[in-house]
This record gives structure tokens, sequence and C-alpha cells, in this order.
């Protein structure tokens, strides 16, 4: 069961590395959240303890329903559904991501811990997201995968008192929002989500 | 007992902007509760002034000398940021630049960004540590984006990206760090002051490549070169109270969080090397940000690079990590929090009266701004350690450590590096204060009286600090160098 959420999360991510509408990364984004919300609900099932129960139903809540609802609201409000120009086109992002995840799994070879080595390839993907998007909505996203793959890291490696965990979700949470409130700026100062336009601020 | 008071402070100074109807209230409160503040954590000092040490509430708040320097530095850069603030707000609405909401908003931040940096400061749980870190991230974005314009957002944007990136290969960081210590007892490993005692890792491999992250990861937070891309933008975009308050007290506190993982691992047989990593980031800090300081036409943002050259004589003098470099460090930080504020505060008046940031648009400041200048050229002298003023003798003692521990590399980098920041100090501000076009009649404005009373005392502190420097201030650095050094 874990293995097949766990390949959830890796097809989904590469499906987000790719494509250009945003509803579709949103949507992306949407079944990797699930995915890593059953992982620790399922893990919370086997192993008894509610720290995992905690983590899997904050997961959900906050960035299986309340985030992609604030993406899909200003992509309504921003009219931009698409990446019209992409920095790293779309083949190049799959074949950088394919050798993201090659490079994760072949240097985790000896170890047994899959979440691990999924959660590598998660940062990678993020990064690049934010690397090679002009759209800031993308490069929201892009760092919102980051934070998937530390939650994975969180599951794999430790047990935490449960305020300290709270308090890691709710912030990512409030970074969220925080982008959110800043995109809508942006777009009202800029006219535009493009990144293109920064460019005030030079030597 | 102190701590509830403290958060109650707190509570009650956040909810101000969104009880009281009248902006200056609101500023009147938080003044009064950044006062209220200095005398809980002199008490504190008082409490601790042996070396001992306060917990409270099952060790999750844990006071010790290392934590009493950021708890003085915070509480007493917020009185004199908090007093610039109430003016500065005020004009701000007057002239409406910004409206009354969005003032109220900007006391509703700033009050939660000192909570969260007192916060880190007192707390003992070092992922409450990170948690506090981000939480100052999540406060000052706003704040750097707070007048809506077309560079302030930029440089928002570019600070939550890069910040959060750098402040999550931190997490990383640290949970692999608490990961490799899940052989021992689990309710306490989160602890530093269990880890500090009973550092016996699984895993020593591990352990490095966790404080490379934490390093890396907290050190973009730090304003260490070359993660430090979004450190001039943000300090020189932001209103300048919040520039203050960053470049004085956040990046001092980043370093500080590193400081608490170096110094549990230290105690880690086979880790000895782990100081590299604080003198290479500092000496390229230093490189970087002397060199920038040389071809910067905006003064804020010369301000900004000498923050970074700051935290990287800073990071210095802990990777050199003999008693007396640790003592100029921490000297260093104090002197810095006071110097750098001073600077921007009157950098923050001068931007006021001429609306202009760069250096080439303002002259002859000696007969428009008389107080302002004065102080902008006494903050310079603090800023690149001339003698009399407590920077001078803490680069002074970074420099002996260096050359005790035979870095002779190190040191002439560091001395290099003060001169060329020395001189192009020198050169622009001798620009701004004395030189005059030919032909134009300089009458004095009258902004210049305006919001000079926080300058004052930060240059009075930083004349407390000097007077000071061989009583209680040295016995309280001394208690933090045998935290650091033992």
């Amino acid at each position: 069961m874990i293995e097949a959420l766990l390949t959830i999360i890796l097809i989904s991510s590469i499906f987000m590395s790719g494509v250009r509408r945003i509803k579709l990364i949103t949507g992306g984004f949407v079944f990797q959240s699930a995915a890593i919300g059953l992982i620790a609900l399922k893990l919370g099932h086997d192993t008894g303890e509610i720290h995992y129960y905690i983590l899997g139903f904050l997961t959900i809540v906050t960035k299986v329903i309340i985030i992609p609802l604030i993406i899909n609201k200003s992509v309504k409000k921003l009219k931009t559904n698409r990446e019209m120009e992409l920095i790293v086109n779309g083949f190049i992002s799959y074949i950088i991501t394919g050798i993201g995840i090659m490079i994760a799994f072949g240097l985790l070879n000896k170890s047994q811990d899959n979440f691990i080595k999924v959660g590598i390839a998660l940062f990678i993907i993020g990064v690049l997201l934010m690397v090679a998007r002009k759209k800031a909505i993308t490069q929201m996203i892009g760092f919102l995968i980051f934070e998937n793959g530390i939650v994975l890291f969180e599951i794999a490696l430790t047990k935490m008192s449960l305020v300290i965990e709270a308090g890691i979700v709710f912030e990512g949470l409030m970074l969220a929002l925080i982008m959110g409130v800043m995109i809508f700026n942006i777009n009202k100062t800029f006219d535009s989500i493009n990144t293109d336009f920064f460019e005030n601020l030079k030597e | 007992m102190y701590i509830v008071i403290l958060g109650i402070l707190f509570l009650f100074m956040i909810m101000t902007p969104v009880i009281f109807k009248k902006i200056k209230t609101a500023g009147l409160v938080t003044i009064f509760g950044a006062i209220l503040v200095l005398c809980v954590v002199l008490r504190i000092i008082v409490l601790t002034s042996s070396g001992g040490t306060l917990s409270y509430f099952n060790e999750f708040f844990y006071i010790d000398s290392l934590s009493i320097v950021q708890l003085l530095i915070i509480a007493s850069i917020n009185i004199i940021v908090s007093i610039y603030s109430f003016n500065y707000i005020d004009s701000e609405i007057k002239e409406n630049i910004i409206s009354l909401r969005r003032g109220k908003l900007f006391y509703f931040l700033f009050n939660s960004f000192v909570l969260f940096m007192l916060f880190i400061a007192i707390t003992n749980n070092i992922v409450a540590m990170w948690i506090g870190l981000e939480g100052t991230t999540l406060t000052t974005a706003f704040l750097i984006g707070f007048n809506i314009n077309k560079s302030s957002l930029e440089s928002a944007w570019k600070y939550v990206i890069i910040c959060s990136i750098g402040i999550g290969i931190g997490l990383i960081g640290i949970l692999i760090f608490v990961n490799s210590y899940s052989n021992q007892d689990s309710s306490q490993v989160l602890n530093w002051s269990y880890l500090v005692v009973n550092s016996n890792p699984s895993s020593i491999y591990a352990i490095k490549i966790a404080f490379t992250l934490i390093f890396v990861g907290l050190g973009t937070k730090a304003g260490l070169a070359p993660m430090h891309t979004w450190l001039p933008d943000a300090h020189s975009e932001a209103p300048s109270p919040v520039s203050a308050m960053m470049s004085g007290v956040l990046l001092n506190l980043a370093l500080y969080v590193i400081l608490r993982f170096y110094i549990i691992i230290k105690h880690v047989p086979g880790l000895q090397n782990m100081k590299w990593l604080f003198i290479v980031f500092g000496a390229v800090s230093l490189i970087i940000s002397s060199f920038s300081i040389l071809s910067q036409l905006n003064y804020k943002r010369l301000l900004a690079y000498s923050s970074v050259e700051n935290i990287g004589i800073i990071a210095l003098g802990f990777g050199i990590g003999s008693k007396i470099a640790v003592f100029g460090a921490i000297l260093h930080s104090l002197a810095h929090a006071f110097g750098k504020s001073l600077l921007f505060l009157t950098a923050g008046n001068m931007l006021n009266a001429y609306k202009t940031k760069r250096i080439d648009k303002i002259n002859a400041l000696i007969k428009t701004m008389p107080r302002n200048a004065i102080y902008l050229i006494l903050g310079m002298l603090v800023i690149t350690g001339a003698p009399p003023f407590p920077t001078f003798f803490s680069e002074y003692y970074i420099i002996i450590g260096a050359i005790n521990n035979g870095n002779y590399v190190i040191t002439a980098l560091l001395s290099f590096c003060l001169l060329l920041v020395f001189a192009g100090f020198l050169q622009v501000f001798i620009k701004i204060v004395y030189n005059t076009e030919p032909g134009v009649e300089y009458v004095r404005m009258k902004e210049d009286k305006e919001n000079t009373l926080p300058l004052a005392l930060c240059f009075i502190s930083i004349i407390v600090m000097c007077l000071f420097m061989n009583g209680y201030l040295s016995n309280l650095i001394n208690n933090a160098v045998s935290i650091i050094c033992d």
C-alpha cells in the first residue's frame, strides 16, 4: 500500500515537472499531498502512534483542501492558466527530473528507506519548478512540492512532539498564504505575475 | 514566571493595533511594552549574572549567558526602533503614503517579529529554534514589501523564495541531526541542554552532512555570502526601522542558532574540521561584501553590504575559536547591532528628507541636516571600527586570536578587507556630508529636527558599552565565551 502511494507521489511529481497548465499542476499537487497524507494515516494505523494521525490530518486539510482552493481562486482572478515561455522547456524538464530521480535512488542504493529517496526526488523537482518557471504561482507550487519532501523526511526520520509538528505544518500553510497575498499584490502593481519584470533591483 | 510575563506582554502588544482605533495609542503601547521587556530582561540578567542558568516549563525554555547576550540586543534595539517607528509611521500616515490600516498592520507584524526573535533566544528545543526563524521570515516578508511598489515587491518575493528554500534545507539538516541522536532518550533528544552533555551520535558521517546542511540553510538567513543575494535588496527596500531591526538583530540571531548546533558537535570527537565552515564562509562574505561596498550607488544597499561584512567578521571570530577571538565575536555582534541601527535610522531620516536613496543626489548634509550628519559620521566611525568604539576592540581581539592560532592568511585577509571597507565608507560619507556644488545655496531642512532621539539613544548605548566594558559587560561576555569554548 505504502509503496503504491509512494509511486503516486513520484508519478505526480514527474507529471508536474513538464506541464504548462497551472490547473494541471495544481491537480498533480493535490494528488501528491493526498498520497502523503494517506501514507501518514496508514503509518498511524499500523503503529498506533497518534502523531502520524495528526500529521496526516493536517497535511490533508491544508494541502489538499485549503491551498488548492487559494491557488484556483487566484488563477481565476488573475486569468492566467498557462506558462507561456518556459526557461527550461517541458522536454528538458522531464529529462532533468528523470536524472534527479535516478541520482536520488542511485546514491541511496543501500538504504532501505524509500521515504528519503522520494523526499530527495521531491526536493530536486520542487527546486526545478522554482528556478525554471517564470510565473510566480508556479514558483509557489514548486516551494510547496519542496515542503512535501520535507514532510516525507519528517515521517521517515523523527518523531517529534505534537506542538512542534503542528508548528512546522502551520508555518508551511502561513507561508503559502503569504505567497498568495504577495502574488495578488505583484499582479496589481506589475499587471502580470511573470517574474521577468523583476529587474529593478540591480547593482 | 518571567516567561509568562513576557508572553502576556507580547500578546497584549500584538493585539493593541486591533483593539485601539488610534495609531498613536498602538505606537505608545509598543514603546512602553518594549521598556517593560527590557526591564524583564535586565532582571533575568541579574538572576544569571554568576553564570547560572534558568529553565522553565519542563526545560522548554532555557536561558544561559549566551542567550542573555541575544536577549540584551533584542530588547535594547527593540526600544530604539519602536521609538523611531512611532514618529515614522505617524508622518507616513500624515503624508498619505500609507493608510491607517497599513500602519496598524505594521505594529502587528513588528511586535510579532520581535516575539519570534525573543522566542528563538530563550527556547531550548532545537526544532523550536527553527520554527522561530521561520516565523521571522513570515513576519518580515510583509514588512519588506510594506510600501507596495515594484522594487519592494520584487525584493520581498526574492526574500521569501530564497529564505524559505534556505530554511527548508536547514530543517532537512536538523531532521538528519536529530535522527542521528535517536539512539538516546527520545523525550529529551530535542533539548539543547541535554544534547550538549550527551553528545555521542550514532553516526559521525550523518552529523557531518547534517551540520553542513544546517550551516548552509540557516546561513542563508544569517546573510553569509554566497547565500546573501536577498540581503542587499531586502534591507534597502524595507522601511528603515525594519532594516535596522533585521540587520542589527535578525542576522545575529540566525548565526546564534547555527552556533548552538556548533556547540553540540564541538564535543564530538572527529569533527574538529567543522570550524572551517565558519572561517571559509566568513572570509568569502568579507571579500564579496568589501568589494561590493566600493561600487555602490545606493546608500541603503551600501549599509546592507556592510551587514554582510560584519556577519563575516563575527563568523570568522567563532571559527577561529580561541577564547579571545570568540570574545571579540560576541562583543562585535553587540556593537554592530547598535552601530548598524544608528546608521540605518539616520539613513531613514535622510530618505525621509531627500526622498532618494542615490548617493550622488545628496550633498552637503552638514549644512542641510547638521544633526543627522553628525550621527552619520559617528555611526560610520563605529561601524568601520575606529579606536574609541567597541568595534575597534572586537576586531582587534579577533585579529589577535587569528595570529595566536597561526592563521596568518586569515589575518591578512581580514585586515585588508577592513581597510577596503574603511576606504569605501569614507569615500561615500565624506562626499555625502561635506561635498558642496558651486553656485548652490544650502539651507537647513526642517526634517533635521525630527526623530533624532532614537539616534541619540543608539549612540549613548555605544558610549555606555565602552564605559562598562571592564565591568558588567566583560563579565557577561566571558560567561558566554565559556559556554562556547569549554
